[in-house]
């Protein structure tokens, strides 16, 4: 069997609105320029919105794939050339929303060709708690839960990560902190949230770092520009990329494990 | 007469289509129905006569008249909806009348089985051959139906104040309302008395309610004018019961729900729709669901 190099990471979070697809392109960008291919897919189904921050209109997307015979390869469109891809959703089909096991295991049979080529496949889940956003954050090998200091997004991603851990067996989570005014905010938060995690289900998410709230954000989704290549120097983009120095790290250590197995894990029988 | 079945399901093309004149779609669709009937009763027969000798061959002719289709059009109609096994005869002008008022006493005596004389509703008969074909429709394909029996408030006491035409005249009011209201789909029924029945393909119990509860409230806009006396309204109680293709619920035991279900209602004050308490077969995962204490926890870090 071939060995596979390919790190899948959801990026979720239970609440919308909270940086989930700004954080995800952002951190995909950074892998790109440190040379690591990668395909960022908006997983965000029936309301994706990826194609927007990225300034693109792509002709074809996911929905493609399930109603023609249309090549995966085929719809991953180029970004930067030499390695960032962009794999883009229909936006307004509900029924992509409500996928079932059967088709998603025939998107993903369909996808699998495509994953090969890259070191990371960055993965935009939709907010919500729907089976397809749980599918999707229990297949991957690493889950990002973006959560800011409003007391609903830290009870929306609690909520998403007891659903998966009771009904998926999911215990491990990464916190990624967005939007907090300074290091002291962003630890209550995280600190709130990992011991309700603690006291209740029994596990403890990791602390993957924070994002600082930063006007350069909202600037780089109005110029529909990376903020990694438009302000590489603002206080967000450093976080950002110190957080991408992180994953590549974990990338590392998680070596073995992933070399081992598919890019994306059958758990309780949502893949295949 | 119909022979064997090679199970032709002719692709029509759309000029043949449009060949069919606009009156003939009710044939059509009576077609249809009774070719699916002999399919299913073919089906049937052959698995009975699986391993065993021959059986008695029956023969058997199912005749219909259709006035006023030329051989021609018949022609056109067997080729667009793949009806050649189907054999059609044309008649002579004398064997035509006798046939065809032979045909109208059929038809008349039909209809008078099933619908009730005075409402022209279809009559319980009717409606429970209809449940029992949408419960089994239910079962096949898991989805839900919903049955509602209705029993006009205080009837009596309109039959004796204002007198029998006139409770009469009550009835057809609601059986009108009901024809008006009701989805095309949807059957309503005068069981007896002032007893009537709505069966509600598709329907879940709140949507069901709604659905009943729009038919009260036009009921209740109604206003009879009988002779001698100033116009009034009437009301309605209501009883919903839902089958769902899951459950193992018979008919007979939906009509009791939804009989305890109106009788509820009409305890409860009249002039409203209750839905039956069925056991949820269906339960959610309550491991997953997030605490007041968890959510206290969250914000304070105290429970």
């Amino acid at each position: 069997m071939q060995q596979n190099k390919t790190l899948s990471i959801s990026v979720l979070s239970g609440k919308g609105g909270v940086g989930k697809s700004n954080i995800a392109l952002n951190l995909g960008y950074c892998m790109f320029r440190g040379g690591f291919p990668l395909l960022l897919m908006d997983c965000d189904l029936g309301l994706a919105n990826l194609d927007v921050l990225l300034g693109i209109a792509p002709e074809n997307n996911m929905q493609n794939l399930l109603d023609s015979d249309m090549d995966a390869r085929d719809i991953a469109v180029h970004i930067e050339p030499g390695g960032f891809d962009f794999l883009p959703a229909a936006s307004g089909v509900p029924e992509l929303v409500e996928m079932d096991a059967e088709l998603r295991a025939m998107l993903f049979r369909k996808l699998t060709p495509l994953f090969s080529r890259y070191d990371y496949l960055f993965m935009d889940l939709g907010a919500g708690i729907t089976p397809t956003v749980l599918a999707f954050a229990a297949m991957t090998h690493v889950r990002l839960v973006v959560v800011t200091p409003e007391p609903t997004s830290l009870t929306d991603s609690y909520a998403l990560m007891k659903v998966l851990s009771t009904q998926h067996g999911v215990k491990d989570f990464y916190v990624i902190v967005n939007q907090a005014e300074d290091k002291k905010e962003e630890d209550i938060t995280f600190r709130r949230l990992a011991a309700a995690c603690d006291r209740f289900l029994g596990f403890t998410p990791t602390l993957l770092g924070g994002i600082r709230l930063d006007k350069m954000v909202p600037e780089s989704v109005r110029r529909q520009k990376p903020l990694l290549k438009l302000a590489p120097t603002s206080p967000a983009a450093q976080d950002l990329f110190a957080l991408a120095v992180k994953l590549q790290r974990l990338h590392g250590t998680m070596g073995q494990r992933i070399a081992a197995g598919p890019f994306l894990t059958d758990v309780a029988g949502n893949f295949e | 007469m119909r022979k064997t079945n090679d199970d032709t399901t002719a692709e029509a093309t759309s000029d043949q289509r449009t060949a069919i004149p606009e009156d003939m779609r009710d044939l059509t669709v009576e077609l249809e129905a009774l070719q699916q009937l002999l399919l299913q009763h073919s089906a049937a027969q052959s698995d009975n006569n699986a391993g065993g000798s021959s059986a008695p061959a029956g023969l058997v002719a199912i005749t219909r008249l259709f006035p006023g289709m030329s051989i021609e059009q018949w022609r056109a109609l067997a080729e667009s909806h793949g009806l050649h096994e189907w054999l059609a005869l044309s008649l002579d002008k004398s064997s035509f009348l006798n046939l065809r008022h032979l045909q109208r006493a059929l038809e008349e005596l039909a209809h008078q089985s099933e619908h009730d004389p005075l409402t022209g509703l279809v009559n319980r008969r009717a409606f429970e051959r209809r449940l029992h074909m949408e419960a089994e429709r239910v079962e096949r394909s898991n989805g839900n139906v919903c049955l509602a029996v209705l029993d006009i408030d205080n009837f009596k006491q309109v039959n004796d104040t204002y007198g029998h035409p006139c409770g009469d005249e009550v009835l057809c009011g609601l059986s009108g309302v009901l024809e008006e209201t009701k989805r095309a789909y949807d059957v309503a029924a005068r069981l007896g008395g002032e007893e009537f029945a709505l069966l509600l393909p598709g329907a879940t119990p709140l949507r069901a309610k709604s659905m009943v509860e729009r038919v009260l409230h036009a009921f209740g806009q109604h206003h009879f004018a009988c002779e001698g006396h100033a116009p009034f309204a009437c009301t309605f109680s209501g009883g919903v019961a839902c089958l769902r293709g899951n459950d193992s619920l018979g008919i007979a035991q939906l009509m009791e729900l939804a009989d305890q279900a109106l009788y509820e209602a009409k305890r409860a004050g009249k002039n409203r729709i209750h839905i039956a308490r069925q056991r949820q077969e269906i339960e959610y995962d309550r491991s997953t669901m997030v605490h007041s204490n968890e959510k206290q926890f969250l914000f304070s870090g105290i429970e």
